[in-house]
């Protein structure tokens, strides 16, 4: 299902309609909350409102959950959504001369705009200070920019660096998140009566079912498994059985023959053999690479088969020595929901009987089955080709046989 | 207070309906088996082989077996294994076949040829059903050699056997020992403290 955006679900020029309209809701609901007010807004760093920081910490918290619920749905595949790379040191030093900025003025850039709107002189003069920043910053970008782009460590996301499941972290934050809120409450009410909050007994009950809502929430967050990417493209059974009815996934014997031939004019043709290393080291077709069919599901093989890009080869096809084993692994990638593998009709024995096994006697002459002449022609000069009759075999750039050790050393301690 | 209920309510209807949907989930399971295991099984599958069956013909000892036809209806009453049941290839999902599965038997799929017969196992296995397993060969060669007329030689086929000696049709193919064999080998260290 989603992302909307990154899936052509949304086109790219709709994207920013909806922009504008959760920008106008966006504005609407900090309005609202009183976030025009930089009395407000600053009180998170004087002590006596924390407003800021809850709302902030609800915000995160919700679409946390929200998102790995989606997840484990199949609602979303989280390993598309863009995450921020990590600049490490320019993060630091922006994110202190914004926090310099926030204390001095009394908005952040999001709340200036809502308070300029609603007519605030001070938020006015905020926003011409934040465009006086952006034009400084620009006009020296030359010299920045080596430390703007330095200590790049990608999209660093903070459950993996701690090695600990999505869910756990989003437990952990919702528990710091609530922690926080008692704590800050606490700071508040003892500083001023006026701002006082936290639990009184008109809102008891309903602080404490909040709190229950969200821990179940989080627990049940941090227990059910993760989506893994393979399995949010998976097809139903009986789409596989669907699929597996319709005979468009077999390649004829004429296509790999005619790529055996011909590689340098069909490259985007990659043959895999399934069968185990000694068969394959026994004899395979030129340019194929080996993957046993128990080593397909391995992580290394279904990133090196599944890897996309320009010179990439698009037309996968297995083999083995019939079509048995490479009809297993299709149906592996089948179910997975990927369709662009195919399946070398009858193997390698249907291959030397159809190519080599031709009756000289039989050949068509009547010149009305002009298709069938072709394929007779076709046939003696493949069979010809590769018993090397009339000219050598080119040692193609696919002729050196790659074959894929898995090693894979996991441990700790 | 009216506010406070209502609050109250819904959002332990949103937390009830958001457990609703995970049990759901959790128990709506369509394949009952990884992908990663499903393709570990097919590797290591020997199915039944036609000395095996042959054994069990003569033996008598049919009961604890289920064939399983897929072939379609008009072909499968002109001739089939002895007690198979015929369920076509195009039906294997059925719901009304479904109850042919649910038995102690052992449940061995055949068909015109063991790619159907693998195949259809291959799926059932993935689902619920690990008491599932495929015939070597088709059902037309199971029943002119062995069936009909045995003969020793065909007890051990499989279709995934070589049938030729492949390396003979490609005479100046290289040998692969002589091609510079790129071994591309990846080292997964994961852990640590």
């Amino acid at each position: 299902m989603g992302p909307l955006v990154p899936f052509g679900i949304i086109g790219s020029e709709f994207n920013f309609i909806i922009a504008l309209v959760l920008g106008f809701f966006f504005g609407y609901i900090l309005e609202n909350a009183g976030f025009s007010s930089s009395r407000k807004l600053v009180g998170v760093f004087y002590g006596y409102d924390f407003v800021v920081l809850k709302v902030f910490f609800t915000a995160a918290i919700t679409a946390m959950v929200g998102l790995i619920f989606f997840g484990y749905f199949g609602w979303i595949d989280l390993s598309v959504v863009y995450v921020n790379p990590l600049y490490l040191w320019p993060a630091i030093v922006g994110g202190a001369i914004m926090g310099v900025g926030f204390i001095l003025g009394g908005f952040c850039p999001g709340t200036s705009m809502a308070a300029a709107s609603i007519g605030r002189l001070d938020a006015m003069i905020f926003l011409v200070g934040i465009l006086l920043g952006v034009f400084i910053f620009g006009e020296n970008f030359g010299w920045l920019e080596n430390f703007y782009t330095s200590s790049n460590y990608g999209s660093v996301k903070v459950f993996e660096s701690l090695g600990i499941s999505r869910g756990a972290f989003a437990l952990l934050i919702i528990v710091i998140a609530l922690v926080a809120f008692y704590i800050t409450s606490g700071i508040q009410n003892k500083l001023s009566a006026k701002y006082a909050t936290g639990v009184t007994p008109n809102n008891k009950a309903k602080i404490g079912i909040a709190v229950t809502a969200i821990l179940i929430l989080g627990v049940i967050a941090a227990v059910i498994p993760e989506n893994k990417k393979a399995a949010f493209y998976e097809i139903s059974s009986e789409e596989l059985h669907e699929a597996m009815n319709d005979d468009s996934r077999y390649a004829g014997i004429d296509k790999v023959a005619f790529h055996l031939i011909n590689p340098v004019q069909s490259t985007n043709v990659e043959l895999i053999d399934v069968r185990s290393q000694d068969e394959f080291n026994k004899f395979s077709l030129p340019g194929a690479i080996n993957i046993p069919l128990a080593d397909l599901s391995s992580e290394r093989v279904m990133d090196l088969l599944l890897e996309k890009s320009d010179d990439k080869k698009d037309l996968k096809i297995f083999y083995s020595n019939n079509n048995v084993l490479a009809d297993k692994a299709w149906m592996h990638f089948r179910r997975l929901g990927h369709n662009d593998f195919y399946v070398m009709k009858g193997g390698l024995n249907h291959f030397v009987e159809s190519i080599f096994h031709y009756d000289e006697n039989q050949k068509p002459t009547n010149p009305i089955y002009q298709q069938a002449i072709f394929d007779y022609r076709f046939k003696k000069r493949a069979s010809e080709y590769f018993q090397g009759m009339e000219r050598e075999v080119k040692t193609s750039k696919g002729s050196s046989a790659p074959v894929i050790q898995n090693v894979e050393v996991s441990g700790g301690c | 207070m009216k506010t406070n209920t209502l609050n109250n309510a819904a959002l332990a209807f949103t937390v009830i309906m958001v457990i609703v949907v995970i049990v759901s989930k959790l128990y709506s399971e369509d394949y009952d088996v990884t992908s990663e295991n499903a393709i570990e099984m097919a590797a290591g599958e020997e199915g039944m082989s036609l000395q095996e069956l042959y054994a069990t013909l003569q033996s008598g000892e049919k009961e604890q077996y289920l064939f399983v036809d897929l072939r379609k209806p008009d072909v499968f009453e002109y001739d089939h294994i002895k007690g198979a049941v015929n369920i076509p290839y195009s039906e294997l999902l059925a719901e009304k076949h479904r109850s042919a599965f649910d038995n102690d038997k052992t449940v061995v799929f055949y068909g015109k040829d063991e790619v159907n017969s693998s195949n259809a196992w291959f799926l059932l296995r993935q689902l619920n059903y690990d008491n599932v397993t495929y015939l070597h060969g088709g059902f037309a060669l199971a029943n002119k050699h062995i069936i009909k007329n045995y003969h020793p030689s065909y007890g051990h086929f499989k279709a995934g056997k070589p049938q030729y000696d492949f390396a003979k049709y490609f005479k100046k193919q290289e040998k692969p020992e002589k091609q510079e064999v790129e071994v591309k080998t990846t080292i997964e260290v994961s852990g640590g403290c």
